[in-house]
């Protein structure tokens, strides 16, 4: 189906191509055939929020294209990004199930595609489909898991430049893990040993909110990088240059 | 060090309400599968980094939660009590323990070994809604955690 943006709507869960690589939707016949009948799915354009930190659970949303960046903000106001989702993930989870206000904000950073499910219709199918709640326990997990890691590195006060090489790090590392696909923030082999490059969409104000530091800095930090010749950035391209010495400096 | 008691359990608090209204014959599978152990203070029930056995469900006594940060560095991230599970994530989801679980005072601690438990949700489906529940509550923890640390 053609659409704006590009984008290639999948209506229908029982023929999306991209299920069985994602965690939830991987699910038994029946489980799919019910939550085929209870989700509603609509595209969105980039910058669209889905919900607001604070706001009263409606329900979650199956992200199937798109990222979405979750964030929340500070007792100072800071805008703190937690987390950027890819597809398959389900956002507004811990909100729907207990019933508390949303904790985040989900803000679209690309034109995307959520299937939607109220909260009563979510918990109904979960209590009728054993197999699908365990889905959702492992994503749980999951993100309990991403949460340690996050505590893991927040717990020692690191600088601006180590915490910008590790993240640059991560992200060359999640782009091996799904074969360079050289999407946003996703790495694709260079030629040479060591090189990777990066496509990098954030501004140096969002990658500031992902590692707890000012604007200011993460510019200074990156152009650190650049005249030690770790990294070479032109446009939206990152390509790190040496690997070694940038894990050297990262500490890990 | 841990005392593994052969003789039957009788779980009525907290393991009855782990999983909200549990039927009879549920709870009685899982009574079937629990292990109680005892721990002396100061004595670890799990290390972070090592594989997940099962997840330990608190009956008496405190366990102090700790990790270990990039550079060594200790940190406490929750202390927990009676009526709390722990390590219900790693041991789901098949993954390593996140943290340290060490006995601030003695404790008596429910163990559900992971295979047994992993059947026990399998032959349960009903209760999966609740451990969903349980789960949520760690995770908002952890972020609680994650934006604590980040104010600093």
């Amino acid at each position: 189906m053609r659409s704006p943006y590009g984008l290639d709507i999948i209506e229908s869960c029982l023929t999306c191509k991209m299920r069985e690589d994602y965690l939830f939707c991987n699910l038994s016949a029946p489980s799919m055939k019910g939550l085929e009948s209870i989700k509603s799915t609509a595209a969105y354009p980039k910058g669209a929020i889905l919900f607001v930190e604070g706001q009263n659970p409606r329900g979650i949303f199956v992200l199937c294209h798109g990222r979405a960046k979750l964030s929340t903000s500070s007792a100072d106001g800071k805008t703190i990004i937690l987390k950027i989702a890819e597809p398959g993930e389900i956002l507004g989870l811990s909100a729907t199930v207990s019933g508390k206000a949303y904790e985040v904000t989900a803000e679209l950073m690309e034109p995307s595609q959520a299937n939607f499910i109220t909260r009563q219709d979510f918990l109904n199918f979960l209590r009728d489909n054993g197999d699908a709640a365990l889905r959702v326990a492992e994503q749980l997990s999951q993100n309990y898991h991403t949460a340690y890691e996050e505590i893991r590195s927040l717990g020692l006060s690191h600088s601006a430049s180590e915490k910008l090489a590790k993240l640059l790090l991560e992200w060359a590392q999640d782009g091996k893990n799904k074969d360079g696909k050289g999407k946003d923030g996703k790495a694709k082999d260079g030629k040479d040993k060591g090189e990777v490059r990066l496509t990098v969409t954030l501004t140096h104000e969002e990658i500031a909110q992902l590692i707890g530091t000012s604007r200011e800095t993460v510019t200074r930090a990156l152009a650190d990088l650049k005249r030690k010749q770790l990294v070479q950035v032109k446009g939206s391209t990152v390509v790190i240059r040496n690997r070694a010495a940038l894990e050297k400096l990262a500490g890990s | 060090m841990s005392h593994t008691l052969t003789e039957e359990v009788h779980l009525t608090m907290p393991l009855g309400e782990l999983f909200g209204h549990m039927q009879p014959e549920t709870l009685a599978h899982l009574e079937k599968i629990t292990v109680l152990q005892r721990f002396a203070a100061k004595s670890v029930l799990f290390r972070e980094g090592r594989p997940s056995t099962g997840v330990f469900l608190v009956r008496s006594g405190r366990v102090k939660l700790s990790l270990h940060c990039s550079h060594g560095k200790s940190l406490v991230v929750q202390f927990a009590g009676p009526g709390e599970p722990l390590g219900l994530g790693a041991t789901i989801s098949a993954r390593p323990y996140e943290v340290t679980a060490e006995a601030t005072a003695p404790c008596e601690v429910a163990f559900l070994p992971r295979r047994q438990f992993l059947q026990f949700l399998a032959d349960h489906p009903t209760v999966s809604l609740d451990l969903v529940k349980l789960l949520c509550q760690d995770v908002d923890g952890a972020y609680d955690r994650v934006r604590s640390l980040r104010q600093r």
